[in-house]
């Protein structure tokens, strides 16, 4: 009976067991997403063989990652790549600029006052569903350069989701923080400094996050336009010129590039966000 | 130095047709003394509080302190709320100098906060998070910042009301002490009436529709005060009897004997028309720095 009842509580101290925080760490951070990575390229492997292996395909063939993979190192150690991602780079970064300078402030109205969020409901929603692109033939129109169109078209791309979710923001902060403020006889100004900026950091990070990827995509079809320099020309020229082994290095490193700006912001969202410090 | 307060004739109504929730309230406050309110909930001693405070402005009459008509907030009337409002994105030591910053005392503001927190026994905290700390730390930690800005007066709506027992008790103890040490004038707001004998010179009974003063109670019993003191036991009963007749009605007959039990240093003698004149129009509330 003794024993039963012993091996019983053996087994449940085994099944119960937790992994120690090295092992969680190695397969949480290294293991899982390594094996995410082998996925993909197993897949993609498989694509390009079947691609290669159809005769009405195999022109395409160059899309295979033994065709792909050495051509995105020669792009890196040959200096082009930087030729070609420092414009994208550029007109992004002045883009999502420009976005946060108008979404912004806008943001922080629109969370504070209810009127205006009447007000500017239905336009602004009516805005938002637009395709940034469609915004295309009047960015030629309105703009002298060809990066200014394309800059204007990342800028209505980032837009939205930093201006609602700093207006969201504004409207969660805990009315007890305005209460405490007034009670100091705090300033408009000194309100809006030390409490609500630093109160809606976070969601407009998070919003920041949002616009970058939604304005990285946006870029590769909008740098079609015109300009000769840059990560979506270099792709259509890739295309042109029959270059697949080019084209698909292109977007494999557009997807790199795409993915360390991601992660640049998750870690300002970590190191400025207060959210996770609960 | 703690300030006077003066309570001039106050009457308010939430809006321009509804009923008195305050009507015609006198009373002073002499510097440095301790003021508990209680009464049912709804009696408005809330609404009494934020006019008090200048977070709100009554319909008629008005509020002195030292003899300066409120009209809006002030750090040196500064209040302390049921929750305790502290920025999640400040650490403790940043919390404590919000206060001064948004005044803009910002001269030897590392060691006034250092100070404050030494005050409150928090000297070990500052680096950290507010969420980090327990329910009385944080209150501790809003004490400080209310101290911080050296106010004349201390305004409490049930601050220790979400603590456990232990703790409420601590804390009642400790912002007495403080608030007597530095001769602060305290105004308290509670249900509970052990915390008002804990921490009141005096204890003024609020009735209901509309909120009005009932009686008020001196408690002369020596700092640090305690529930089992017979002498505390006697008073919990007076103020019980109190409590349960301002619960029965409104009685005007109590409301006219009020300046004959009030507190000899308050010297209560002027009738509420007559006190009205000593305010200035005022506007009838004060708006939010943001509209929400």
């Amino acid at each position: 009976m003794s024993n039963g009842i012993s091996s019983g509580a053996v087994a449940i101290r085994i099944s119960t067991m937790p992994w120690s925080p090295l092992r969680q760490q190695l397969f949480g951070k290294v293991a899982y997403p390594l094996m995410g990575l082998a996925i993909l390229l197993v897949c993609w492997w498989f694509g390009g063989y079947l691609i290669a292996s159809n005769p009405a395909t195999q022109s395409f063939a160059g899309f295979a990652p033994a065709q792909a993979l050495p051509e995105a190192w020669r792009l890196i150690v040959s200096g082009t790549l930087m030729g070609t991602v420092l414009p994208s780079l550029y007109r992004i970064g002045m883009g999502l600029l420009w976005a946060s300078l108008v979404a912004v402030p806008i943001g922080i109205l629109v969370g504070a006052s209810p009127v205006l969020r009447q007000i500017t409901g239905f336009p602004f929603q009516l805005l938002r569903m637009v395709s940034p692109l469609a915004w295309m033939p009047i960015a030629v129109l309105a703009f002298a350069t060809w990066d200014g169109a394309i800059i204007f078209l990342i800028f209505m791309a980032a837009l939205w989701p930093i201006l609602f979710s700093t207006a969201f923001a504004v409207q969660r902060i805990d009315p007890m923080y305005f209460k405490v403020a007034r009670n100091f006889g705090a300033s408009p100004l000194a309100c809006l400094r030390r409490l609500v900026l630093p109160a809606v950091a976070p969601d407009i990070l998070a919003g920041f996050r949002l616009a970058l990827g939604i304005a990285w995509v946006v870029l590769v079809p909008a740098e079609y336009l015109g300009v000769t320099s840059g990560l979506g020309y270099a792709i259509n020229d890739a295309r042109d010129i029959l270059a697949y082994d080019l084209l698909a290095a292109l977007v494999l490193i557009i997807g790199i590039i795409g993915y360390l700006l991601d992660s640049i912001i998750v870690v300002l969202i970590r190191y400025l966000g207060w959210q996770n410090s609960a | 130095m703690g300030a006077s307060i003066q309570i001039n004739g106050i009457t308010h109504r939430f809006s321009e047709k509804g009923p008195n929730v305050l009507e015609n309230l006198v009373f002073d406050i002499a510097p440095g003394r301790s003021t508990a309110l209680i009464g049912e909930s709804g009696c408005g001693k809330s609404t009494l509080l934020h006019m008090l405070a200048g977070l709100m402005l009554p319909t008629e009459g008005c509020v002195r302190i030292n003899g300066r008509q409120v009209t809006k907030p002030h750090p040196e009337w500064n209040m302390m709320f049921q929750r305790p409002g502290l920025y999640p994105w400040l650490n403790v030591r940043q919390n404590v100098a919000l206060g001064l910053q948004f005044t803009g005392k910002t001269a030897a503001l590392s060691h006034r906060v250092e100070e404050m927190l030494a005050l409150v026994g928090l000297s070990d905290k500052g680096s950290s998070r507010p969420q980090d700390l327990s329910g009385g730390q944080q209150q501790r930690v809003a004490l400080a910042r209310s101290l911080a800005v050296e106010p004349e007066v201390i305004l409490l709506d049930e601050p220790f009301s979400a603590l456990d027992a232990f703790t409420r008790r601590n804390l009642q103890i400790e912002v007495r002490h403080i608030a007597r040490e530095k001769n602060i004038t305290l105004v308290l707001v509670t249900h509970d009436i052990d915390e008002a004998l804990t921490m009141g010179d005096s204890v003024v009974v609020m009735g209901r529709n509309p909120g009005s003063f009932q009686s008020v109670m001196e408690i002369e019993l020596a700092y640090p005060r305690s529930p089992i003191d017979p002498a505390f036991a006697l008073l919990r009963d007076e103020l019980m009897t109190r409590f349960k007749h301002s619960v029965e009605g409104y009685t005007p007959a109590r409301q006219a004997c009020l300046a004959s039990v009030s507190d000899p240093t308050n010297n209560i003698k002027t009738p509420a028309h007559e006190r009205l004149q000593e305010c200035k129009e005022t506007r009838r509330s004060a708006p939010l720095p943001i509209n929400r």
